[in-house]
């Protein structure tokens, strides 16, 4: 899988969190995929649950030191 | 006569009908924790760029009193609990309703259907405003429409949180139309006010109180604030 | 490109579905004109500032009058043009607009008149008594199909408001359908034509 882009929102707060990632599926291209690094609780919920909201895939993650890695691709 | 208005919450809602409720000579008392934020701006048209960090309610009472010299705003800086009331609803005429959360949402239901205050809701999300006047005990409530909070989970997500903010301006307006309304004995009530600022359409949606309604029903459960009743439910 | 302060002061527009930054962007690169400071005009642009409308010509060089323009020009400001005194004004809520003031120009008696850029209408918006008039049109409503009779402040609230967000419709849907609604006691109705052309 390779990732067309990478961005990092532990250091934000909802909803700053989700609209940084909105803004990078922006700027990449349908079936690319973004690779998510985020921290805590609430983004690990809602980041997952708004990306399929609005019609992205969410391909999985991966607990690690220093936060979790979420992969989506994006939708049409 | 004075009259006093209560109005609850000074962001997007509430900085739509303060302006317009001063300009009507009215008291009013606003509640509202918050301190003003950068993501407010788009929105809560009383504060500046140089309010950021500042007390809502402090910013608000400032821009009330440029706008309206002599306007008598009492600014609190709390968060509504129980045990403010019925104390904070003393003398007040009516009440504005502009929160941003259930729990307050309920919890102001509530209290005016006990106090027998009659109050007006306001609610905003995305594109789309709603606004109900309440007259307790005769016109549907808050909980004979919407019951109780929401379950976990079911809470709109972040995602959620966008909205329009010229929506505030409409839905404000609307609100205060519906105060005055209360405060000079015309017809209000019993009916759900929609706008939809996408397509411009509007509707409204007849209701009426339910006679099994928990708290301003014939046979109420609900006849104290229990603050146990006002919690946002935790997602597991 | 949005900047960090961009991003957070128009959060809740990029969180739309409809906008997202690239709405934004737009919102930023859109430009519109205000004849008519009056209460409609000033909840409109206040509101399209707060959008983050990147260019807002005013015009109106009458003064303000004793009272101020509520929610936008204080009293202080009585006698000043009212073009002049909204500068500042909307300055303070948004470094993001640039705004500038056409005099001598024209302006609207009654109500405003907003000409979004690119628009083929223009948006008319005017507050009488308890009843809100807001619409796209080639031609404002002339004064004489105006009755007699101040607006509350709440009608100019509701059509100034409405006149915003049909602005901002425009921007970022591309949607001017013409025909000037009448909005009154929560309801709305089509606004007869004109008679007197």
């Amino acid at each position: 899988m390779t990732v067309a882009r990478t961005v990092d929102i532990r250091s934000y707060r909802c909803p700053m969190t989700w609209v940084r990632v909105k803004l990078a599926l922006e700027a990449i291209a349908p079936g690319e995929v973004l690779e998510v690094l985020l921290s805590g609780e609430e983004p690990a919920r809602n980041i997952p649950r708004s990306a399929a909201d609005e019609g992205h895939e969410v391909l999985g993650s991966e607990e690690g030191p220093e936060g979790m890695r979420l992969w989506l691709r994006k939708g049409c | 006569m004075e009259r006093t208005v209560l109005v609850v919450g000074a962001g997007g809602l509430g900085c739509a009908v303060l302006p317009l409720l001063a300009a009507h000579g009215l008291r009013i008392r606003v509640y509202d924790a918050d301190v003003v934020s950068l993501d407010n701006l788009q929105r809560q048209l009383l504060f500046r760029t140089a309010d950021v960090g500042r007390p809502k309610v402090e910013a608000a009472a400032d821009a009330l009193a440029r706008l309206f010299p002599g306007a008598r705003i009492e600014a609190v800086g709390e968060r509504l609990v129980p045990e403010d009331f019925p104390a904070v609803l003393e003398g007040v005429d009516v009440v504005l309703d502009g929160s941003d959360n259930f729990p307050t949402r309920f919890l102001v239901n509530d209290a005016c259907v006990l106090a027998g205050k009659p109050l007006v809701h306001g609610g905003i999300l995305r594109f789309t405003g709603q606004v109900m006047a309440i007259l307790p005990g005769q016109t549907a409530c808050y909980r004979c429409l919407f019951e109780d909070l929401p379950p976990a989970g079911a809470v709109p997500s972040c995602s959620e949180a966008g909205v329009l903010g010229a929506l505030c301006g409409i839905v404000g307006a609307r609100m205060v139309a519906q105060a005055r309304a209360i405060l000079e004995g015309r017809p209000a009530g019993d009916e759900l006010w929609i706008h939809d600022a996408r397509t411009g359409r509007t509707r409204m949606v007849p209701l009426s109180r339910d006679e099994r309604c928990a708290v301003c029903g014939d046979a109420p459960t609900i006849v104290n604030l229990d603050a146990a009743r006002y919690v946002e439910a935790r997602a597991a | 490109m949005l900047t960090d302060a961009q991003i957070e002061r128009y959060a809740r527009h990029i969180l739309l579905r409809e906008v997202g930054g690239s709405g934004q962007r737009r919102l930023l690169a859109s430009e519109v004109r205000l004849e008519g400071i009056s209460p409609e005009g000033a909840w409109a642009v206040l509101y399209l500032a707060l959008a983050g409308v990147g260019r807002i010509v005013v015009a109106d060089p009458r003064p303000v009058p004793a009272g101020g323009i509520p929610p936008l020009i204080p009293p202080s400001q009585a006698g000043r043009p009212r073009d002049a005194a909204a500068v500042p004004a909307l300055a303070a809520h948004n470094p993001d607009v640039r705004l500038e003031v056409e005099a001598p120009g024209t302006w609207s008696e009654i109500g405003a008149v907003l000409r979004p850029k690119g628009a083929d209408l223009l948006l008319f918006a005017r507050a009488e008594g308890e009843a809100s008039l807001v619409g796209w049109a080639e031609a404002p409503p002339c004064p004489a199909c105006a009755p007699a009779g101040e607006a509350t402040p709440e009608a100019a609230a509701l059509a100034g408001s409405l006149a915003a967000s049909r602005v901002l419709g425009f921007f970022l849907f591309g949607e001017a359908p013409a025909g000037i609604l009448r909005f009154e006691g929560g309801r709305k109705e089509a606004l007869a034509p004109c008679p007197h052309r």
